[in-house]
């Protein structure tokens, strides 16, 4: 682990501004030059799982606006939603594994509900925490809830976040289902074998309005569609039906015309299932010349974290007006009619983009975001 | 003011007993035993509650609440995964994600809606009404509400205690009153703020709930506070409004105040 020395070391070593008393009763996460080291001492360390590290890491950017939030408005107000698929079930493997002895802090390593908890007293935040988990889809999810706690007038910004360390569960299930590829994965390729494995995390901050006095650009998620697929418990509808429902309702939502998004940032597992059926979705919703590209080339697919870091991405997309290319496309599979990016493409003006998360049980979920420079 | 109308609401305790009288009852044929055999205990009563508060012919979306998802089922993955050459199963483990209980129910149910799952510790039911409200208020003209947890007997690591007995229940909510006004009760307003906000009013005739989580007989449950809004509802006729509180874990309170319906059985 770079940094084990635990000192308050490198570019992120500031920590938070104006820290709440409750934030006070926690140590502070810390991120070292050299990587994640995020010490977890006294009170914190019964929540010191690589979980919860990487959740913190994701968190500490993003501390200073949430300081911000909490001069204008009561830290009841600003409440916490996380998605995860795993939570802490690197660290109970590591521990059952090791044969140690004596209690095992559940409620604080283990469960679910406790990565919102983390978050919230990480921020120092007061309102509503939960977290949401629906398989590969859970990032996502939680910028729904998000999102209904800010339209329901009961919270004014809302941090979505999205965690999932890797764990052995994970890794030999999906082995199990015979859909990873043990070299680089290739998303829409015509010879795609399957998956790789990763982990990671994001944060967002969601609020109702920009506020005044706020400088640079700033994204609008405006649009959403989530649907049930009622097909099978991991395998997706040929066709792409849900795929086409979830993109369809986040169109609607956003008031948009398939021509109006300029970006779509696919699933793309480079499972032979998911590609083919999200393709059939993607043009029947969108056609095919929209611009669509899977970046779990790059990350591989990070589980729960996956939908807020391909998020991140697609907001990226559209600030920088540069579409990613599909890392890992050599040569595209004919039943796949979606447009594939195989190389970076300028997108000047660009305004809308698209993301797709899909998950086991059906779970789909389509995020449209917009740029507003 | 009310913020939802409750139109059904199922509940299981042990898997077999209703709570309340007016459980219509799950038929066998809805979990078709080649399916059935692969399931969990808390999916299966995922399942039947969820069935028993439904509408056929409305495809609702469905917010699942579970504190503990499928932890009974990672208990008996985890020896294979931790062997030195695992061997998984591979239904087991597309059964071990919290929403499987929702994959479940689309599948069977061919209900195409929406579907997420909330979890919240021991307030995970209140967060998942929180979350129900919240898609009514946003445009759903129904949204089912189903949470429940099983009884923690493998999971050696886990704190049993918190989970002694398996408990499911199922509420579909809508945002209008429905047509000819029967229904079970409503949802007169569910807020959020700090605790010193909200002070108890004084004289109300109404059952209190105070961040109790216990099934009959003192057994502790995650989802516990679900049982006495069921028996309030489905149960005989007694106070008129129950009033539930919870301090949620980041410091603010939940509060939603219920109110049954006297003209249901009319």
């Amino acid at each position: 682990m770079p940094g084990r020395s635990g000192r308050r070391s490198g570019p992120g070593g500031g920590g938070f501004a104006g820290t709440t008393p409750t934030a006070r009763n926690w140590a502070l996460p810390w991120v070292s030059s050299r990587g994640i080291w995020i010490p977890f001492p006294g009170t914190w360390r019964s929540f010191d799982t690589r979980c919860h590290r990487l959740l913190a890491a994701a968190l500490v950017p993003l501390g200073p606006a949430v300081e911000k939030w909490k001069e204008r408005v009561p830290t009841h107000r600003i409440g916490v939603v996380v998605g995860t698929s795993a939570s802490g079930n690197r660290d109970l493997e590591r521990h059952l594994a090791s044969g140690a002895e004596g209690p095992y802090d559940y409620h604080r390593r283990q469960s679910f509900g406790a990565v919102a908890v983390v978050a919230a007293r990480l921020l120092g935040v007061r309102g509503p925490a939960f977290t949401v988990s629906t398989a590969c889809s859970s990032g996502a999810q939680a910028f729904l809830s998000a999102a209904g706690l800010i339209r329901s007038g009961r919270c004014d910004a809302v941090v979505a976040a999205s965690v999932d360390a890797l764990c052995r569960t994970t890794c030999f299930g999906f082995r199990s289902l015979g859909v990873m590829d043990p070299d680089f994965c290739r998303p829409f390729d015509g010879d795609r074998r399957g998956l790789n494995l990763g982990e990671g995390a994001a944060a967002f901050l969601l609020a109702g309005h920009r506020p005044t006095a706020w400088e640079g650009p700033d994204f609008r998620l405006a649009g959403w569609g989530s649907c049930s697929e009622a097909h099978h418990m991991t395998a997706p509808d040929p066709e792409g039906e849900g795929a086409f429902r979830a993109m369809t309702e986040a169109l609607s939502r956003a008031g948009l015309r398939p021509g109006d998004v300029g970006y779509v940032n696919a699933h793309g597992t480079a499972t032979p299932a998911n590609d083919g059926s999200e393709s059939r979705g993607i043009v029947r919703a969108l056609g095919a010349r929209v611009p669509c590209s899977s970046t779990k080339g790059y990350t591989g697919h990070l589980l729960g974290a996956a939908a807020g870091v391909e998020a991140f991405v697609t907001m990226l997309a559209l600030l920088d007006e540069v579409l990613p290319r599909n890392l890992g496309i050599e040569d595209q599979d004919p039943e796949v009619q979606a447009r594939i990016l195989r190389e970076d493409e300028a997108a000047p003006g660009i305004r809308f983009a698209l993301s797709n998360s899909f998950a086991f049980g059906g779970n789909d979920v389509s995020l449209v975001f917009e740029v507003r420079r | 003011m009310t913020v939802a109308w409750i139109l059904a609401g199922a509940g299981r305790i042990d898997g077999d007993r209703p709570v309340g009288d007016r459980s219509p009852g799950c038929p066998e044929e809805f979990i078709p035993r080649n399916v059935r055999r692969r399931l969990s205990r808390l999916i299966l009563q995922a399942l039947q509650v969820t069935w028993e508060a439904a509408d056929p012919g409305i495809d609702a979306p469905l917010v699942f609440g579970t504190a503990n998802g499928e932890i009974e089922t990672i208990a008996t993955l985890l020896p294979a995964v931790l062997a030195p050459d695992p061997s998984v199963s591979p239904t087991l483990f597309h059964n071990s994600v919290h929403n499987a209980a929702p994959g479940y129910w689309a599948i069977l149910a061919r209900r195409f809606a929406a579907s997420t799952t909330v979890t919240a510790g021991p307030a995970t039911f209140e967060a998942a009404l929180l979350e129900a409200v919240c898609r009514l208020e946003d445009g759903a003209s129904q949204v089912q509400v189903t949470a429940g947890d099983e009884a923690i007997r493998a999971a050696l690591w886990a704190d049993p205690e918190h989970c002694t007995r398996d408990f499911c229940g199922s509420l579909r909510l809508a945002s209008r009153p429905p047509e000819g006004g029967r229904c079970l009760g409503a949802i007169e307003f569910l807020r959020l703020g700090p605790p010193e906000d909200f002070p108890l009013p004084e004289g109300e005739e109404e059952v209190r709930v105070f961040d109790r989580n216990d099934l009959p007989g003192g057994a502790r449950h995650p989802c516990g506070s679900l049982h006495p809004l069921l028996e309030f509802l489905l149960g005989p006729p007694g106070a008129r409004r129950l009033r539930m509180r919870r301090t949620l874990a980041s410091g603010t309170m939940l509060e939603a105040v219920f109110r049954r319906e006297s003209g249901f059985d009319d």
